[in-house]
């Protein structure tokens, strides 16, 4: 299983300005696989990260959306996009003008993959 | 404004910020023989009592446990349940350790709560360089004592 992450992981960062990957236990914002990338902090990214999905996802709920299947963080100098399959919140963090197209659709095949 | 929060004056501010960021429901930081330091969310005294010296023997437990199984104690521990979950971890303020104990349920994270504490604990760390370090040597206890009398009632 922890391979199967692995590969998962690496697939996703081999995208072109992707800096990070991680797979995260929505439930308790822990880093199953992954990390954030070079210079940041993987404990502190993943729990954030888990947290956004869920209150993204609690949101769409509350608001009849029904389950939110992608969330795209986007700030000043990159994005952090999250998707989750049950229990692990895939979450990749890239730099900016990164393609989010081709990227989204790396994560719904990550998605799959799970 | 966090209601029902009773805390010795240097605990208060990092203690507020660190049940605000991490939405736990109950916290409590207690010296490790299980005197009081401060707490929030608590209903009673008896109950901030209860859970100082069940956490008190829950860290000699695993500091124990640790040095059996590793040589080294055990900082930190963390419960889990369906909808509760329990974290308790060490820190120290002016040389002395504490541990905070707290409880939060679905609408924190192991990792928020982790997150957190570290940042409470490093404010912890430089909360007493200033002319309050001799606080933690006074006998604080009987001010918390007061403090929860005062908010609890005295316990019968």
């Amino acid at each position: 299983m922890t391979m199967a992450f692995d590969s998962i992981v690496a697939r996703l960062q081999r995208q072109p300005g992707v800096a990070g990957v991680m797979l995260v236990g929505v439930e308790d914002g822990m880093v199953i696989a992954g990390d954030a990338g070079p210079g940041r902090d993987s404990d502190t990214a993943a729990a954030l990260a888990a947290s956004l999905f869920r209150r993204t996802r609690n949101a769409a709920e509350d608001a009849g959306l029904g389950d939110a299947t992608f969330v795209r963080l986007e700030a000043e100098r990159g994005h952090i996009c999250a998707t989750a399959v049950g229990d692990v919140v895939v979450v990749a963090m890239t730099v900016a003008g990164i393609n989010l197209g081709r990227l989204r659709l790396e994560m719904m095949g990550a998605r799959e993959m799970i | 404004m966090i209601a029902g929060a009773v805390s010795a004056p240097w605990l208060d501010a990092p203690l507020r910020r660190f049940v605000q960021d991490s939405r736990v429901q109950r916290a409590v930081v207690l010296h490790p023989d299980g005197k009081v330091l401060g707490q929030f969310g608590f209903a009673s005294a008896s109950e901030v009592m209860t859970a100082c010296a069940l956490a008190a023997a829950i860290n000699a437990s695993g500091k124990e446990l640790g040095r059996q199984m590793g040589g080294r104690p055990f900082l930190g521990l963390h419960q889990g349940g369906r909808s509760q979950g329990v974290f308790m971890g060490a820190c120290a303020a002016a040389g002395q350790e504490c541990i905070l104990l707290a409880a939060f349920d679905r609408d924190s994270t192991l990792g928020l709560v982790r997150l957190y504490f570290a940042e409470f604990r490093d404010a912890l760390g430089g909360a007493l360089d200033g002319p309050e370090k001799g606080a933690l040597t006074r006998d604080l206890e009987s001010d918390l004592n007061s403090s929860l009398d005062a908010l609890f009632g005295p316990i019968n």
